[in-house]
């Protein structure tokens, strides 16, 4: 089981979750809670995300007795932008980010910890070649967090996704958050019967 | 709840949940709608805008409203309308929510509109106070006057450039000073008042002295208002200048208020709109009469149009006019004004006003006048006496020569016979010398300076007798008028001569009414001292230049062989020959007056019966004649033969003594009184020595004094005047009778 950070409780290694959130700060509050968290539980953690602040994010592990560059230096932390990781080659291909998941997996496995990813998804997707393919991507994921448990959080900005898109996002997160709680998500379609409509 | 499943229902509180999360109305409404079209037997789920019309489907409308706006209509097509039923209230529900979201969402979008034009009024005002501010700033940074703020103390806390550069002093040199350290001691009073009215009335203006940084006390006008019990805006402006303009111009008003010359001014149209006291002492008019009335207001009538016309064109040329007006005061009195009119300008150079400034010169031309008049007496005086000094010295000569032609002429009349053509030649040439004589003795009248005569005269009487002779010739046409002073005082003078000046002055006045009229006579006294006498005629009277030459030898306005014009210029010899004056007045049309003043005598007139001698005719005498001129010798002598007399001729006074001495046998002398030599006026008392019983004619062409004393010196003797006719020297060569 692990700790979330940004809500109560623990949950099982493997859990997808999506955050739909309104502000920067509803944003990066989670972002640096969930990194402090499985940090401190000693586990390997990745971000992918254009706007965390590395000066904040330096500051607040500090606070919590964790240096940032050491363990970026250690390769326990990993920082990467959205556009690096998600559209390397300006495009958005969901196989190659697959397997980038799940050689961090085999890595954390080979390093005996256990690992969480917490990924920002932009709007630029929707303009990106292979964007169609972003629930598809979804879905992927939530399959293959059964069978490499990484614990992973999606982030969606309300402002940037229309509201349609929105609900897609939903229906393909096991889990989400509401008003700081991590909630079953009713509108969850499993990976499989989503992928056959 | 039940019959409800609760997946359905956790769905829809989870689009409660979330639905506020998304940013706009329509993005709300499109996660709504994607969430309820998975609730199982929803077909379609959409939202629009209008209240909801039926259509052949079944559809489930819901109206999201709040607070009484509609925001929009949600429909929901199912599959069995009865499976629907049960989930209307948590739809309904869903429905008020999102009513609520949207309504808080325009009502926070609104709000933000608010704020945001809010901002942007707040932001603008802003902008514009600053700038006016700044402006405001400027404004009293380049302030052409000083501006200062001030403590209760006088303390200065803010000035602008102005103010230094009215004081002199740096603006922080002002900021470590108050206003008494720039009052000069005599101001503190002045300034102290002009503070306490500032604290009384919250405002002051005054004017006071201040002390330059160089030490010049100066003035300045302080204009201040409280702006609290504190402090005090003041604007001041350095006003030395002016005050000494003003102190100027106040001195140059009094100097032409109170100048002699009056002075007005008018506007362009000749509207007077200042005048000064010079002014209301030449015209009689006040101010108040004058002023918002034109020049014309003194107009005499007196000048022409073009007269006027003239000096409006000088004017509008931009010239000053400079002339004489004949104008009329308020009274009615004329009177003479020398002008000058100019222009006056404003600071573009346009003509806004006329300045004229006049003198009276009445009287100047009044004492010009008369100062002329002398003049032309003085001038008159000398020509009279020149012209008397030749007139004596040609007088002689030519009535000697008249004398010859005269006694030849007198000779040959005697013998030759009467209508025949000799004769009527004979009585010419006569005539001739006749003319010639009275011209010549016209001519010794004016050159004679004393009197022949000098005894004790009745004014009236030799007006009486001139009277006397003048109704015997002219009465008929003209009417005589006496107005004689009764008591008059005698006179002393030469009656002969006087009565020739009244003579010849009623024949001017007579000449002067051809067509009739009146000539008066009027005497009267003045004072105790002196007599005078008024000759006026109502005729075609005399022009002003006729007038001053009235009095000129020669001159005449009558025919030829009418006048010799020594007239009057003999009148004025024989007044001035008796100390008096004579003044003559004349206007064209109306007629002439001759005033003759004479300075009357203390002393009883004495009769004027004049000795007559008495004798008988004499013929057949032996006559001697002494002259120097040969023609009289020839002349006379041959008269003398012509009247039987016997004649001895001597050519000078010497020549006849010796031939009386010799024992020349003589009854009567005629000596020439002129001669060189002894002359008559030595020989004659050598002669009478000779022969005291002989009577003597004392011949000469100027019966003067000095000829009237000889003849009164001696016994028997009598003047005769040359030339003279045949009766003439027959009526006086005569033999006194024996008593």
């Amino acid at each position: 089981m692990v700790r979330l950070g940004f809500a109560g409780g623990t949950f099982p290694a493997g859990t997808h979750i999506c955050q739909i959130f309104s502000d920067d700060d509803e944003r990066n509050d989670a972002l640096m809670a969930f990194l402090l968290a499985g940090l401190e539980d000693g586990e390997l953690a990745a971000c992918f995300s254009e706007r965390v602040d590395p000066e904040l994010l330096k500051a607040h592990l500090g606070r919590h007795g964790l240096d940032l560059d050491a363990l970026k230096q250690s390769g326990v932390l990993t920082i990467s932008g959205t556009r690096n990781v998600y559209f390397e080659g300006d495009r958005f291909d969901p196989d190659r980010m697959l397997k980038r998941l799940t050689d961090y997996y085999e890595m954390a496995i080979k390093k005996g910890c256990p690992a969480r990813v917490i990924g920002e998804m932009t709007a630029e997707v929707s303009r990106m070649e292979g964007g169609e393919r972003l629930m598809e991507y979804e879905c992927g994921v939530s399959l293959l967090l059964q069978e490499k448990p990484i614990t992973a959080v999606c982030q969606y900005e309300a402002d940037a996704f229309d509201g349609a898109t929105i609900m897609d996002v939903l229906r393909v997160h096991p889990m989400m958050v509401v008003r700081g709680e991590v909630l079953h998500n009713p509108f969850y379609v499993p990976p499989a019967e989503f992928l056959s409509r | 709840m039940a019959g409800v499943d609760a997946r359905i229902l956790g769905q829809i509180l989870l689009i409660e949940s979330l639905v506020a999360q998304l940013p706009h109305k329509h993005s709300m409404l499109q996660f709504a709608a994607r969430g309820l079209e998975q609730v199982p037997g929803v077909l379609k789920v959409w939202f629009q805008d209008e209240p909801f019309v039926p259509d052949a489907r079944p559809v489930h409308p819901f109206e999201i409203h709040y607070n009484g706006h509609l925001h929009a209509v949600m429909c929901f097509l199912v599959e069995d309308g009865s499976r629907f039923e049960p989930l209307v209230p948590y739809l309904k529900n869903l429905a008020f929510m999102l009513g609520l979201v949207l309504d808080e969402r325009a009502q926070r979008e609104e709000n933000e509109r608010y704020r945001n034009q809010l901002e942007h009024l707040v932001e603008a005002r802003t902008r514009a106070l600053a700038e006016s501010e700044a402006q405001f700033r400027s404004y009293i940074e380049n302030a052409p006057i000083g501006v200062f703020i001030a403590d209760e103390k006088g303390r200065y806390l803010q000035v602008n450039p102005a103010a230094s550069q009215i004081t002199g002093f740096s603006r922080e040199e002002l900021l470590g000073m108050g206003i008494p350290d720039i009052t000069p001691l005599e101001g503190h009073g002045a300034a102290l008042e002009t503070f306490h009215q500032i604290l009384e009335a919250g405002h002051a203006i005054g004017e006071l002295p201040f002390r330059h940084k160089d030490g010049r006390v100066r003035c300045w006008q302080v204009d201040a208002v409280k702006l609290s019990p504190s402090r005090f805006l003041g604007f001041t402006s350095d006003i030395t200048e002016r005050k000494r303009d003003e102190e100027a111009l106040r001195k140059a008003s009094a100097a032409v208020e109170q100048s002699p010359i009056a002075i007005f001014i008018t506007d362009t149209g000749g509207v007077i709109q200042y005048v000064n006291r010079a002014f209301t002492e030449y015209t009689g008019y006040d101010p108040e009469e004058a002023l918002g009335r034109t020049p014309s207001l003194l107009k005499s009538g007196e000048h022409s149009p073009d007269f006027y016309r003239e000096l409006w064109d000088c004017l509008a040329k931009g010239q000053t006019w400079r002339g004489r007006f004949h104008n009329r005061r308020k009274d009615g009195e004329l009177y003479w004004e020398q002008a000058v009119i100019s222009p006056l300008r404003d600071a573009d150079g346009r003509i806004s006003h006329y300045l004229a400034s006049k003198e009276n010169i009445t009287e100047a031309l009044r004492l010009e006048e008369e100062r002329h008049r002398l003049e032309l007496q003085v001038a008159r005086a000398q020509r009279m006496e020149s012209l008397g000094s030749l007139a004596g010295g040609v007088a002689h000569d030519m009535n000697n020569v008249l004398a010859a032609i005269l006694s030849l002429a007198s000779v040959h009349q005697m013998t030759a016979t009467e209508g025949t053509p000799l004769r009527a030649a004979l009585d010419t040439i006569a005539t001739a010398c006749l003319r010639g004589r009275s011209l010549v003795q016209g001519l010794l009248g004016f050159a004679r300076k004393e009197l022949v005569l000098e005894s004790v005269l009745d004014l009236n009487a030799l007006v009486r007798e001139e009277v006397a002779l003048l109704e015997r010739t002219t009465m008929q046409r003209v009417k005589l008028r006496l107005d004689l002073a009764e008591g008059l005082s005698p006179i002393k003078g030469d009656p002969a001569a006087l009565s020739h000046a009244l003579m010849n002055l009623c024949v001017n006045a007579l000449d002067a009414l051809p067509d009739g009229g009146t000539l008066t006579l009027k005497t009267r006294a003045v004072g105790r001292d002196q007599v005078q006498l008024d000759v006026h005629d109502n005729g075609c009277g005399m022009s002003r230049e006729v007038l001053e030459k009235a009095f000129d030898p020669f001159f005449t306005t009558k025919a030829p062989g009418k006048g010799t014009g020594l007239g009057l210029p003999m009148v004025y010899r024989t007044v001035e020959a008796h100390h008096g004056q004579i003044d003559v007045q004349s206007t064209p049309g109306l007629g002439t007056n001759v005033t003759i003043t004479l300075p009357a005598s203390g002393e009883v007139r004495a009769s004027q019966e004049s000795e007559v001698r008495t004798g008988v005719e004499g013929q057949g005498l032996r006559v001697l004649l002494v002259d120097d001129d040969d023609l009289i010798r020839q002349a006379v002598g041959s008269l003398l033969e012509a009247m039987g007399h016997a004649a001895a001729i001597a050519d000078s006074g010497e020549k006849a003594l010796e031939m009386l001495e010799q024992g020349l046998p003589c009854d009567a002398v005629i000596l020439d009184l002129h001669m060189p030599g002894l002359g008559g006026a030595r020989t004659l008392p050598l002669l009478r020595a000779l022969r005291p019983h002989i009577p003597i004619l004392l011949a000469t062409g100027n019966a003067d004094q000095e000829a009237m004393r000889l003849a009164e010196a001696h016994r028997m003797v009598t003047l005769l005047p040359k030339p003279y006719t045949f009766p003439e020297l027959r009526k006086h060569l005569v033999l006194p009778s024996r008593v």
